[in-house]
């Protein structure tokens, strides 16, 4: 027997989203089938409502609902500090953290000549125009993309581009996890954490 | 450390589900194709994770997709079970029953293949002799494995970004982190060849016995001292190629007998004998590091015509805990005897 066709579009939507392969998708959709109608509506109406009301921040390109994000508009925080950072999901674990009260900027991807991006794919540009009337004196830059091959060439990218202004520019430590047992820390990191030691 | 049980499923031609081995001289007898190298190559993917220069299409038997091998090692502090499933193109690793990876393995078992084809290490191209001391190096420290798949990565992304229209300063920052990791990798990689090249002199003197002194060294094709240099000078070629022509990736080993290559002047005699001082060092290295001899894998013995060789790999089977050997005629020595015929493997 082969599926109505509204199931079998169903299942190809859902298919599509990230992390979802076709058996999770069809496994989702009769899911969505046995729901009462109010829930299945209520579920669509918050897909579309967050599609309609969601945006990018102008300045920084967090995900937010005005045209400023709140972190952007909080005159408690401090403005001439930005933590430069590669997806949404990064500033909020940083924000988790209860350390940091600078800005963010939100490069959306990293560089990776392999999948086409290049710094004209990201959101560069935009930090640049941003750093004009900034305090070259008492203003920072963290940069902060993940340890990964393409996040550290993105910083590197980066750095060298901000130093060309006189802009000071730093890069989150790396090393041990807090907490951590030295024996189960691998061994680049490890190598790393010693290579970065700091004076006491 | 002993391979106490190989498993296997739809690998080649074998149909033996399970083989129980012995401490001390294995021995696997049966005619030319009859599956005897077979039951080496998969003890020795299930001992390490590592199938030696073939595709995991080719390993499984005809008109299967799916097929598997399994280890059961036994070490002086424990038992470990290793459980590689295959299919085209992928290997699914299990380490006690926990996914992992290759490098995983290598931190509880070892094993060394010896065969015929060794002697491609020396006439092959330069790829099989930098496999050799890359994999070698992966299995001797995690933090190579880790550096050289990082620097792998850099290499792709800078390619990517030549065969495009790069801009400088993306170009130059790529280049940067290029260099960074290849010194790391080129550094690790000339320790390791200072104590292979002793290793293998020693062997190649023990084998030999005509006098010669065997050299190994690492070639980087140019000049130029640094890999910083070395990138600058290439630059023309590699914006022509659109790819990256110097580094690590790139490097060979070269073997020299009295300082002559015996890749260019060398006989095939000399060529096997110090194709098999290079495996000798493999073992050597895994042994000094795991505290504990790996498995030995010898593959064919009895293809061997030079008697100095083959006694010599006969010494090493006898002088180790557990060695798998392989031919057309049982050994003197033999403390387990399997036969095989068109891929059954019985217990002698």
């Amino acid at each position: 027997m082969k599926y109505p066709s509204a199931l079998i579009q169903l299942i190809r939507e859902l298919g599509k989203l990230p992390g979802v392969g076709p058996k999770s998708a069809q496994r989702l959709a009769f899911h969505l089938f046995n729901l009462p109608e109010e829930e299945v509506r209520e579920l669509a109406q918050a897909i579309l409502n967050a599609k309609n009301s969601l945006k990018q921040c102008k300045l920084c390109y967090n995900i937010t609902d005005t045209e400023l994000c709140s972190i952007c508009t909080d005159h408690q925080r401090n403005h001439e500090l930005i933590c430069v950072v590669e997806q949404p999901a990064d500033l909020l674990a940083i924000e988790r953290s209860g350390e940091y009260d600078g800005l963010y900027h939100v490069l959306h991807g990293s560089l990776s000549p392999m999948n086409g991006i290049g710094p004209d794919q990201l959101t560069i540009a935009a930090l640049f125009e941003r750093l004009q009337g900034f305090d070259q004196n008492t203003g920072e830059v963290i940069l902060a993309t993940a340890t990964t091959v393409e996040g550290e060439a993105t910083a590197m990218y980066l750095a060298r581009l901000l130093t060309d202004i006189g802009i000071t520019t730093s890069r989150i430590a790396y090393g041990l996890p807090v907490g951590g047992d030295l024996e189960y820390a691998d061994e680049v990191t490890l190598g790393r954490a010693i290579t970065n030691r700091r004076k006491l | 450390m002993l391979l106490r049980s190989l498993s296997q499923l739809n690998y080649r031609n074998l149909l033996s589900p399970r083989l129980e081995l012995a401490e001390g001289i294995n021995v696997i007898v049966g005619n030319n194709a009859a599956g005897k190298s077979n039951v080496l190559e998969a003890a020795y993917l299930a001992c390490t994770g590592d199938l030696p220069g073939g595709k995991i299409s080719e390993v499984l038997r005809l008109g299967e997709v799916e097929g598997f091998v399994g280890a059961r090692i036994k070490r002086i502090d424990g038992i470990s079970n290793i459980d590689i499933g295959l299919t085209p193109g992928k290997k699914i690793i299990r380490l006690d029953g926990q996914t992992a990876r290759a490098l995983d393995i290598a931190k509880v078992s070892a094993a060394v293949l010896i065969t015929p084809e060794d002697a491609d290490l020396i006439h092959g191209s330069p790829s099989l002799r930098r496999h050799y001391l890359d994999s070698l190096l992966a299995k001797l420290s995690r933090r190579y494995a880790l550096l050289h798949r990082e620097y792998n990565r850099v290499v792709e992304q800078r390619n990517a970004l030549l065969k495009g229209r790069a801009g400088e300063l993306s170009l130059s920052i790529w280049s940067a982190k290029f260099v960074e990791l290849g010194n790391e990798i080129m550094a690790m990689r000339l320790r390791a060849i200072k104590r292979i090249a002793e290793i293998a002199n020693t062997s190649y003197a023990e084998i030999a016995d005509d006098g010669k002194c065997l050299g190994i060294s690492l070639h980087s094709g140019l000049a130029a001292s640094n890999l910083q240099e070395k990138l600058q000078a290439t630059a023309h070629e590699e914006q022509a190629r659109g790819v990256t022509v110097v580094g690590p990736h790139r490097d060979d080993l070269v073997l020299e007998l009295d300082g002559y290559s015996i890749q260019a002047y060398g006989s095939r005699g000399e060529a096997r004998t110090a194709s098999l001082a290079l495996r000798v060092a493999e073992y050597r290295l895994l042994q000094e590091k795991h505290r504990e001899t790996p498995v030995l894998l010898l593959d064919d013995f009895s293809s061997e015509l030079d008697a100095n060789r083959r006694e010599y790999l006969l010494d090493l089977a006898a002088n180790t805990p557990q060695a798998v050997v392989s031919g057309t005629e049982p050994p003197p020595r033999c403390d387990q005897r399997f036969s095989v015929s068109g891929g059954l493997v019985s217990a002698f």
